[in-house]
């Protein structure tokens, strides 16, 4: 048979209205009338004194391990200092690699700026070289279709700075994104 | 950064050890092998406990390791074929006779340890029904159905006529007059 799940909406201010111990007339009425509730209140006053008696009895007298053994028994022989000295281990095998990482990033960085600074510098000459070689003026042309909107309001040459200046945003993008990934923590403990 | 750890760890020791000892003791029943769960729970629990939890909810990460501590112990110990760790216990008590208990702690042990561990989580710990699948592992809508049997079944025991409890709260409401 299955049973009919019956949950009290009183149930909460019932509980704590015994937690108080001052059950207010309106609640005690309730009680009396439901039977869930009804069940409650004997359950809930037993298990209260329970407690008490055990604190009081039990519990008081007890000696319980100390929190210093039970760390000692979790982490035996000083291996939550290992797991630091791993950590600072994991470090120094990954600095060349990291160390590496930024000089590529400095030395694109560099280039970058000085292929700007070029391609700005020789506008017109790269302009009339694009227009005066037969194959890369179709390209000129297409290319000028494709972007007329933004090459009436950009000059052409300025298209490769604004590609070089996207990869770089891309590439500072996934550096970052990288960097944070190493620099996460590894321990998910917080003792 | 060690020692913080180990401070923090300590406070929280400090805070929740009793009631934990105390949960343990009286679902699983005895002592020494509540003294094992116990070790054993604060134990895992340094190993493993997530780093972002807040106090109420590595609190309620103890209390799930010694549930199911408990649970494994009690497994271990029907497959050994060994007696049961409610009979282990409580002596031999009878459980159809509510009357054969003759203090609180035998009358709590009447109900099963499932029943038992419900009750306690909800209304001593005072956990919601949510937490209590958390802690558990027990699905949110067996855990009412459970918390549901557990209550009628464990009322019916305190309050049949001549039951402890009643003897029990008839002297304290003496006492108090």
């Amino acid at each position: 048979m299955k049973t009919r799940i019956m949950q009290c909406p009183y149930e909460e201010e019932v509980t704590r209205n015994i937690q108080s111990g001052d059950i207010k007339p309106h609640i005690r009425a309730h009680v009396e009338s439901c039977p869930l509730c009804g069940d409650l209140l004997p359950v809930y006053r037993f298990l209260d004194r329970f407690q008490q008696v055990a604190g009081e009895t039990g519990i008081s007298g007890k000696v319980l391990p100390s929190a210093d053994a039970l760390w000692q028994a979790a982490f035996p022989i000083g291996l939550f200092p290992a797991r630091r000295a791993d950590k600072k281990l994991e470090a120094r095998v990954l600095r060349p690699i990291i160390l590496f990482e930024r000089f590529a990033f400095g030395v694109y960085l560099a280039f970058a700026c000085l292929l700007t600074l070029f391609l700005l510098a020789n506008a017109q000459k790269i302009k009339h070289f694009i227009q005066q070689a037969p194959g890369l003026s179709m390209f000129d042309k297409f290319l000028g279709y494709l972007v007329k909107p933004v090459s009436q309001s950009l000059p052409l040459p300025l298209l490769p700075v604004v590609l070089i200046c996207l990869s770089l945003f891309i590439l500072l993008v996934i550096f970052d994104s990288r960097s944070q990934k190493r620099l996460s923590p590894r321990s998910k403990n917080s003792f | 950064m060690l020692r913080d750890a180990k401070e923090s760890f300590s406070r929280f020791y400090q805070q929740y050890s009793r009631p934990l000892w105390l949960y343990i003791i009286k679902i699983c029943g005895d002592e020494s092998l509540a003294d094992d769960i116990f070790q054993d729970t604060f134990v895992k629990f340094l190993k493993a406990v997530p780093g972002q939890l807040n106090e109420y909810q590595q609190k309620a990460y103890l209390y799930k390791i010694a549930t199911h501590l408990i649970i494994d112990l009690k497994r271990k110990i029907k497959r050994l074929k060994q007696e049961s760790l409610e009979e282990h216990h409580s002596g031999g008590v009878d459980a159809t006779d509510p009357l054969a208990a003759i203090d609180l702690d035998k009358l709590f042990r009447l109900l099963e340890p499932k029943a038992r561990t419900l009750l306690w989580l909800a209304y001593i710990e005072g956990y919601s029904h949510r937490e209590i699948q958390e802690i558990t592992g027990i699905k949110e809508k067996a855990v009412k159905v459970y918390l549901f049997r557990a209550k009628k079944k464990f009322a019916a025991i305190l309050n049949q006529p001549g039951s402890p409890w009643r003897k029990h709260e008839n002297q304290d409401n003496a006492m108090s007059l």
